[in-house]
């Protein structure tokens, strides 16, 4: 499987790719914990929901216009920001209770839906499995959900500033996916990807992939859309429309939402935290002797801002 | 204990995966609108923060006497960053009512139900434009949120248009939103509401400000009109990048006048034509959402073939609330003007902190503050949120209560000036009475004296005849109806809130209260109740279902006419209105128009379970019909009722002997209200539903007061701390900002013996336990200083009242032609005022002064040395207000001569008599003579307690603090650090839970949460907490007397 292995970086709309380390890329995710010392000796531990990375590119060395380009984040060329970095790394581009099927916070943060009679829940699946505990179900309460555009799972982001959706890169391919599974009917359903510019605007959407998938009652299916953004995106939006099947008390099982670079899901699920706004926290700058040109072992310090 | 259900109790046992705690402010004032922006602080709030929650029970700490108060806190630092950029892509709209009318001196309703589908959300604004043929008079709203409203006028066509941001969806919220109008002269008229917000691109709701308004008249002729330009202000200032433009357009023309046609680009929110012939109004509101750039737009309208003259337009420009992209300290600065904060009031922001946990059904939030903001001030870099209790700033207000004694409220117990102060400030230990329209107030909250102040100056009566009293009179079995005996002290019960009289109607005794001529209140606005121009009512009560004996009632059932009733009846004919428990305990209310004769309606019986119960009554001369409501039933009949033989003039023209209110049951939180929302079909919400819920908590006092008599206007909160301290009562504000009074009778209810499941144990939750028994507490001997009062009552000899004021003979008052106001200072307060003063002169006088105490007289000499002659009949003298120290005196001197408050005898020329309340310093003690406290010797402790008037009270202050203080008091953490636990959110002050320790021996014991300090640093949020030892409670002659909290006692 060949990976879009490039880093990007710049203002929502405007990102490019920058020149990749030769050192490590650093991207530990920090969750918080902590602990607690018993009046009889054992400890209590507590942690946070959420967790934020701090990424940390070790360059040898770097020539001046791959330098400036960074400086201008560093310095406030760019503007205040926040600024985008796409991690390579990190293939699942949705936030960790997307991509965990509503696990994170056994409920349905992070989702939305619409229609007659519809509603979502978090709930413990079984048979138990190592994916995780936990599914979002899409209750239908009548048979007539509505039509295929007004019935329908979408995301509510979590994210304070990109409220629409994953940043994205123009011309760079993008696969939503899931696995899904029903209870009680058999339902057809159609998975798009939604691009939307600044304002939230729907520019186009993408419907290729897996096309409408019909759910199996007895084992997962998986269903995707794949599309590259168009001229004038800013965000990638997904949504899961209703076709048919709708039947009063029966549901959809959604499990591994995933959002990854290129035109086929990855044939490894991967988890996602979430793309967050970053800002540049850190990027000393030297140059070796009388080579002005260059700026020598400049190690790049970018946080997300995890609001 | 706070309830977050079982699956939050789970996962603080199982992980504790916190969620960042939910920090919600309210900068607009229109509530938290959860629009992710100025309202939202989650994001912003450092890592690092701490409330503090106390119960200081008054209860001394080593040295001192400590206030027995608690308010919480909150600070924390906020990372300034500007919430997130809101872009709107639409506006939407909700098409709403039209209302069409012709008529003389119209007057009309439009009512937007709660039910109205899609109905007006949180955040939208309703626009209704009143186009009427002649001049409106009055436009009104029910809901004074925020309104504007502008007027123009040609010469034909009135146009006014008015908006009002909506506070909380209509659908959510219950009640109706109503518009009220009023016009002149004959019209026609057409009165159109709808609602207006804006969308972003994903349709969620953006919150928006009227930043335009304007309107102008006679814009031309049709068929094309012209609204006037409007400027969207420019950026950067609050940056109102978005806009939408509302133009309302309305015209008169002829017989069958065509629709207006909107503006190019703009989309019709509502059209409608109303009236007829030549007074045809037509009237339209457009909205353009492409606007959005600042600028100045002109919008023009065009009619159809109907051909127009005289028109209005208007046009409304609504801006989203966003701002430009701000850093840290820019956004909070106080002086950036591209702030979306710049100009906005920093300490009047509401303000919650919810902490959340991730548990089996999802993220439960539990709240554990609630207050404003004081201060945000920008410092190193960071802004600083500085938060306190939102109730603890309303009591900052003064006020000075009624002045009264106890004979004549049925007793009064503390908690009554308690309850009264704080409703002051709008927050009720009942239910709430209905803002604006109660004209009764009569909640018994430690005393059956009204809470409302019935427009009196200071809220105290003024009459030149009987003296406004509360008589409960008692009659045993066998007795006479006539020869009951009257109580000066119902004995008070614990309420369905706070209290109620111990009223009874059994065989054997009867105890019954009653009132005649209660001061109805207009002060506010409030309509009449029974005249030609206000004839709705509506008696809303609390009543406990105790047994009733009516027809074995001592001194005879047929002198026993109803359980409880409020009567009025019109002094000149039979028109009346009485309402509350008949005999046979049913609800019921008799309204007689006097023209159509009498009409009842009765309801459910009061259940006989010795529970407290609901009653409502009704009626509605407008809309003809009575109500009835006992609990959640409520029951209703047409009835024609006449408004033409009612009274003119206001409720004084009820006969005195025939107004009033008695009960034989105890009841409380009394209200009877007129106007609008007297109807129940309007209003359908009885102020036993959600809405009217208290805002406090206050408990039944022991502390028997004399009378209330502040001669100072006193801070609310100094002043019920004041009565705190007198008896041991805990006051404070708990998480959700609700006023808690809770005297030690609070801690002996069965429901203080339920144990929190929320025990703390060093193998489980907490850290090393610090336990004290610390000796250094120990005082055995108490001393509490008071001011014994008095009130004198009524003797043959000296009558009613006393002399409680002279004027000195030295001291010259003049009183030229006309009006003189003298204002007279009292030695001692009073709590009565004989308000006849009669003129006297040198033959009358020496009687009034020396032989009458009981009269109040003045003397006019026309010398300044009283060598002149005197008037009796130029001059009259009128109390115009009075309290507790100082009357407020106006002489009307109709002579052509000055003449002086003077005599030639040598006695006061100016004297009042009144009710004056004799206080004595005075101390009561207590000490402790068991072996061990001879052992130590004497260890004194000396307090004040300022809300102490009896001797019985001052003892049993003495007792207790001796009682709990005589040996060391065991206590877990001290005043100024706890124990530290893991957080449980629920955990307050108050809690009874169980300590586990085997270190310190702590074996599992009950302890009572003094103090619960929540402190959050990342992952690690703990609770420090402070606990005392829980003694049983004594069951008198089966518990040991002395280190237990003993039971209810009056």
């Amino acid at each position: 499987m060949a990976f879009d292995s490039r880093i990007y970086l710049g203002r929502l709309g405007q990102l490019t790719a920058i020149r990749s380390p030769r050192g490590n890329f650093e991207a530990p995710r920090q969750r918080r914990t902590a602990t607690f010392e018993l009046g009889v000796g054992g400890t209590a531990v507590d942690q946070m929901l959420g967790g934020a990375r701090v990424y940390t590119l070790n360059y040898d060395q770097l020539f001046r216009e791959d330098w400036i380009y960074l400086q201008g984040f560093l310095d406030g060329h760019q503007g205040p920001g926040p600024f985008v970095l796409l991690d390579p790394g990190q293939r699942n581009m949705l936030p960790a209770n997307m991509s965990s099927s509503t696990s994170l916070t056994n409920d349905t943060t992070n989702f939305a839906v619409a229609g007659s009679g519809c509603t979502i829940t978090s709930g413990l699946v079984t048979p138990l499995d190592t994916i995780g505990p936990r599914g979002l179900f899409w209750n239908f309460a009548n048979a007539s959900p509505g039509a295929s555009a007004a019935a329908y799972i979408t995301a509510d982001w979590p994210s304070s500033w990109y409220q629409y959706g994953v940043p994205v890169v123009a011309g760079r391919p993008l696969c939503f996916s899931f696995t899904v599974r029903s209870s009680g009917a058999v339902y057809t359903i159609q998975p798009q990807i939604i691009w939307r510019d600044a304002t939230g605007s729907q520019v186009t959407a993408s419907t290729a992939g897996s096309g409408p998938v019909t759910t199996s009652v007895s084992a997962s299916t998986q269903g995707y859309a794949t599309g590259t953004p168009p001229v004038g995106a800013v965000y990638a939006d997904w949504k899961i429309n209703y076709l048919s099947g709708a039947s009063p008390g029966t549901l959809i099982r959604f499990r591994q939402f995933m959002l990854n670079e290129g035109t086929t899901p990855d044939t490894t699920f991967a988890h996602g935290t979430g793309v967050w706004p970053v800002r540049l926290v850190a990027g000393p700058e030297a140059w070796p002797f009388l080579s002005p040109e260059l700026r020598v072992s400049p190690t790049v310090v970018f946080a997300e801002d995890v609001t | 204990m706070q309830d977050a259900g079982s699956d939050y109790a789970a996962a603080v046992v199982s992980h504790r995966t916190w969620v960042p705690p939910r920090a919600r402010a309210d900068f607009s004032g229109y509530g938290y609108t959860a629009d992710k922006t100025l309202d939202d602080l989650s994001s912003q709030i450092s890592q690092d923060w701490e409330v503090a929650h106390d119960l200081d029970d008054g209860y001394p700490n080593t040295v001192s006497f400590v206030s027995g108060t608690s308010v919480p806190e909150f600070e924390t630092e906020l990372t300034g960053r500007a919430p997130s950029r809101t872009v709107v892509s639409a506006a939407s709209s909700w098409s709403a009512q039209v209302v069409n009318g012709t008529g003389t001196g119209f007057a009309d309703t439009l009512v937007i139900p709660p039910t109205a589908s899609g109905g007006p959300r949180a955040g939208e604004w309703i626009v209704v434009t009143v186009n009427v043929r002649n001049v409106l008079a009055t436009i009104d709203c029910n809901d004074e949120l925020f309104e504007q409203v502008m007027s123009a006028a040609d010469v034909t066509v009135f146009t006014t248009v008015y908006v009002r941001k909506v506070s909380a969806d209509l659908a959510a919220s219950g009640a109706s939103v109503v518009f009220s109008f009023a016009g002149t002269a004959p019209t026609t008229y057409t009165i159109i509401a709808a609602a207006v917000g804006l969308r972003d691109g994903k349709d969620q709701q953006v919150d928006m400000e009227l930043t335009t308004a304007s309107i102008v008249a006679n814009a031309g002729v049709g068929p094309s009109l012209s609204a006037p330009a409007v400027t969207v202000a420019a950026a950067p200032t609050r940056a109102p990048t978005e806009a939408a433009l509302i133009v309302s357009a309305f015209a008169r023309g002829s017989a069958g006048a065509a629709n207006w046609v909107p503006p190019s680009g703009d989309t019709e929110i509502r059209d409608a034509v109303g009236g007829n012939g030549a007074l045809n109004v037509n009237a339209e509101l457009n909205y353009d959402p492409t606007v959005r750039a600042a600028g100045s737009y002109t919008k023009t309208a065009t009619t159809g073939a109907g051909a127009v003259t005289d028109a209005t337009m208007a046009a409304l420009v609504f801006t989203a609330i966003t701002w430009n992209q701000l850093r840290g300290v820019e956004f909070w600065s106080p002086l950036r003007a591209d702030s979306p904060l710049y100009g906005v009031e920093r300490d009047l922001a509401g303000f919650t902190l919810d902490t959340g946990l991730v548990t089996d059904a999802g993220i439960k939030y539990v709240r554990i503050f609630t207050g404003q903001t004081v201060n945000i001030p920008v410092k190193g870099g960071k802004a600083q949120l500085k938060t306190v209790s939102a109730t603890r700033m309303k009591l900052m207000r003064q006020v000075r209560p009624f002045a009264f004694p106890a004979r004549y409220a049925g007793g009064l117990r503390a908690c009554w000036p308690v309850s009264w102060a704080v409703a002051q400030a709008g927050i009720y230990a009942g239910p709430k009475p209905r803002d604006g329209y109660t004209t009764l107030y009569y909640p018994n909250h430690g005393s059956l004296w009204r809470f409302h102040d019935a427009g009196y100056p200071d809220g105290n009566r003024l009459a030149t005849s009987g003296i406004e009293r509360w008589n409960v009179v008692e009659i045993a079995s066998g007795g006479t109806f006539a020869s009951g005996t009257s109580l000066e002290d119902a004995d008070w019960i614990e309420g369905p809130y706070v209290t109620a009289p111990d009223l009874q109607l059994r065989a054997a005794r009867s105890r019954r209260a009653y009132t005649q001529n209660p001061p109805f209140d207009q002060s506010d606005g409030q309509p009449a109740a029974l005249t030609v121009g206000g004839h709705k009512g509506r008696l809303e009560a609390w009543v406990k279902g105790d047994t009733t004996d009516w027809s074995q009632a001592p001194g005879g059932s047929s002198n026993v006419t109803a359980l409880l009733k409020l009567q009025m009846i019109n002094v000149t004919n039979s028109a009346s209105a009485q309402m509350g428990l008949d005999v046979q305990r049913r609800v019921y209310i008799t309204v007689n128009d006097a023209v159509t004769g009498a009409k009842t309606l009765t309801g459910p019986q009061l259940p006989l379970d010795g529970e407290w119960h609901f009653i409502g009554a009704a009626y509605d001369f407008d809309s003809d019909k009575l109500w009835t409501c006992m609990d959640n039933t409520v029951g209703s009949a047409s009835a024609s009722l006449a408004t033409t033989n009612l009274p003119n003039n206001n409720v004084n023209n009820f006969d005195i002997t025939n107004s009033f209110i008695l009960s034989y049951l105890p009841f409380s939180d009394f209200t009877f209200s007129t106007g609008a929302q007297a109807n129940p079909d309007d209003f359908p919400r009885w102020r036993n539903h959600a809405d009217f819920a208290p805002t406090a908590q206050v408990g039944l006092s022991r502390n028997k007061l004399v009378a209330l008599c502040e001669t100072k206007p006193r801070e609310i909160w100094e002043f019920a701390a004041s009565y705190a301290q007198s008896e041991l009562a805990a006051m404070r504000c708990d998480e959700l900002d609700q006023f808690q009074y809770l005297p030690l009778s609070w801690w002996v209810k069965p429901e203080q013996q339920q144990v929190s499941a929320l025990a703390v144990s060093s193998a489980l939750n907490s850290g090393s336990f610090d336990v004290d028994n610390d000796p250094a507490r120990i005082r055995n001997a108490v001393s509490v200083s008071y001011s014994e009062a008095s009130v004198p009552g009524f003797t043959a000899e000296a009558g009613l009242y006393r002399r409680a004021y002279e004027l000195p003979t030295n001291q010259e008052i003049a009183i030229p032609p006309g009006m003189t106001t003298l204002r007279v200072t009292f030695s001692a307060p009073i709590v009565g005022l004989n308000q006849i003063i009669t003129a006297v002169d040198s033959t009358t006088i020496p009687a009034s002064a020396t032989a009458d105490p009981s009269t109040s007289y003045a003397s006019y000499n026309l010398a300044s040395d009283g060598s002149g002659g005197y008037t009796t009949a130029s001059i009259s003298a009128t109390v115009v207000g009075w309290n507790a120290g100082e009357a407020l005196i106006q002489f009307s001197n109709s002579s052509l001569f000055t003449y002086y408050l003077a005599n030639g005898v040598n006695l006061p020329a100016l004297a009042l008599a009144g009710l004056p309340v004799s206080t004595v310093q005075t101390y009561a003690t207590d000490t402790d003579l068991s072996a061990v406290s001879v052992r130590r010797g004497e260890r004194s402790l000396s307090v004040s307690a300022g809300g102490v008037q009896t001797s019985e009270s001052a003892r049993r202050l003495a007792r207790n603090l001796k009682t709990n203080l005589r040996l060391p008091m065991t206590t877990v953490g001290d005043d100024s650090s706890g124990v530290t636990v893991v957080a449980d959110a629920r955990r307050q002050p108050g809690d009874l839970s169980q300590f586990v320790d085997t270190e310190s021996g702590t074996d599992g014991s009950l302890w009572r949460l003094q103090s619960v300090r929540h402190a959050g640093s990342g992952a690690a949020y703990t609770q420090q907490v402070v606990a005392r030892k829980t003694y049983p409670i004594c069951i008198v002659g089966e518990s040991l007397v002395g280190r237990s909290i003993v039971g209810p006692s009056s």
